[in-house]
């Protein structure tokens, strides 16, 4: 005879399993709906706090104005503006390109007229440590004898980068820098990070020039 | 056993990386530095707590022959909880250096070894135990590891610089480098327990029930959990 008892019916298994995925559903739900909020403030907080370090200072909210561009090159660039009394002082872009251990994101800040300003490259890269870091972190150094000292770190202004300050001054298609041939700083042993900065800064600064050069035209038209 | 033995046998005894060799997946991707190691071992202690303790409240519940899916929604779930909190109230540097490896505490074998062979067969605060133990017993491993591949691949222990080795060794900033000084550890602690038993004048071999052989999750039984040997 065909064992049907509670333990094989398929029934009461589906059903089962059901319950069990029903329960779970909803505990996911819940977790979602709270911690939507949170999550939107703390990639805004970083968006910002990223901003302010790079940008000259500004009296508007350049991530609510945020526009998305596309690189000649196909890549997305989010643009913000920053307005000081109503004028740019600034531009900000926010690029990706692939790294050595995976997407390498960063923000380039631009002065009006469209030159690189700083580079910063976003945390949570997964570039190794020692080697492919030395291209992209700006992180403030501390050493054992600050910690033991109670020296705190100086958080007034941007740690130096020798790979990322190189970019400053510069705009694509100046004869300092055109991309794959460059003047700018690569890191012996990091060629995959040193070119992820690359691409992202010309992803960022051509966008940024052919938002410039659109603008100029339309007032020109107007 | 006592609530305390099941603590502490995951620290050492029956530690998950190094007598199980369980997990090996986030250990080599997670221990490159110490804080991505503990922000791991912190977050996949939250999921073995809590499904430990699910999953002994429903084991006699569960029919036998969709345990395994069921262990696994109930995983993935929690999975989804911590992954979420991470990412409203973690730094967003540790959420997302972690990257794919956080979601992937889903299929880590310690998760499911420990809720097939311990907690579908123990009450709730022995489950719990056995949980808050392999979890803490793996975040001490990876922040080991994590502190020696740091020291020797950037000079520095949790992003402060000792002022000592600056040679840039970035070998073991990388997944090979990891195998290799889990393969040495490893080899140092057989040799230890070697060491042990020939000075109590027996033969050193490992524990069978330390390796996959006492786990069930392969034998494609139906019978209930508590009835397999």
């Amino acid at each position: 005879m065909k064992d049907m008892t509670k333990a094989s019916n398929p029934f009461y298994l589906a059903f089962f399993l059901l319950v069990v995925c029903g329960v779970s559903t909803l505990v996911m739900a819940y977790t979602a709906v709270k911690t939507e909020e949170p999550i939107r403030i703390s990639q805004a907080k970083e968006t910002a706090d990223s901003l302010k370090m790079i940008l000259p200072a500004f009296d508007n909210d350049p991530a609510s104005g945020a526009i998305d561009l596309t690189s000649p090159d196909g890549a997305p660039v989010k643009l913000y503006t920053a307005l000081n009394g109503g004028a740019v002082v600034g531009y900000a872009a926010e690029a990706s390109a692939s790294g050595f251990g995976g997407k390498v994101s960063g923000i380039v800040s631009f002065k009006p007229d469209g030159t690189i300003d700083t580079v910063i490259v976003k945390s949570g890269h997964s570039e190794t440590p020692g080697i492919g870091t030395k291209v992209t972190d700006r992180s403030v150094k501390r050493t054992i004898s600050d910690v033991v000292k109670g020296v705190k770190p100086d958080t007034s202004k941007l740690p130096p980068n020798a790979a990322l300050d190189s970019y400053s001054g510069v705009k694509p298609g100046d004869s300092k820098w055109t991309k794959d041939k460059d003047a700018v700083h690569f890191v012996s042993g990091a060629t995959y990070s040193s070119n992820a900065v690359c691409d992202l800064v010309w992803y960022a600064s051509t966008a940024v020039r052919d938002y410039l050069a659109s603008q100029s035209e339309s007032k020109e038209a107007n | 056993m006592s609530l305390f033995k099941e603590f502490t046998k995951g620290f050492w005894k029956e530690n998950p990386v190094l007598v199980l060799v369980l997990g090996m997946c986030p250990t080599l991707a997670t221990s490159s530095d110490a804080v991505k190691g503990l922000a791991m071992g912190l977050a996949t202690t939250f999921v073995l707590v809590c499904s430990n303790l699910v999953i002994s409240v429903i084991r006699k519940l569960v029919p036998g022959k969709i345990r395994i899916p069921c262990y696994i929604v109930i995983i993935a779930t929690f999975v989804t909880v911590v992954k979420l909190l991470m990412q409203a109230y973690a730094p967003q540097a540790v959420y997302q250096a972690l990257g794919i490896f956080l979601p992937l505490i889903v299929v880590n074998c310690i998760v499911l070894g420990r809720a097939e062979a311990f907690a579908s067969k123990n009450g709730l605060l022995a489950s719990a135990a056995d949980g808050l133990g392999m979890g803490l017993g793996f975040t001490f491993v990876l922040v080991c590891l994590g502190c020696v591949r740091e020291f020797l691949s950037a000079g520095t222990l949790f992003g402060v610089s000792m002022q000592c080795w600056d040679n840039g060794f970035a070998l073991m900033g990388q997944a090979p480098g990891g195998f290799i000084l889990l393969g040495l550890i490893l080899a140092g602690m057989n040799l230890l327990n070697m060491h042990k038993a020939k000075k109590a004048g027996i033969k050193y071999e490992p524990p069978a029930e330390f390796d996959c052989r006492h786990c069930s999750i392969c034998k494609l039984s139906t019978e209930e959990p508590a009835k397999m040997k």
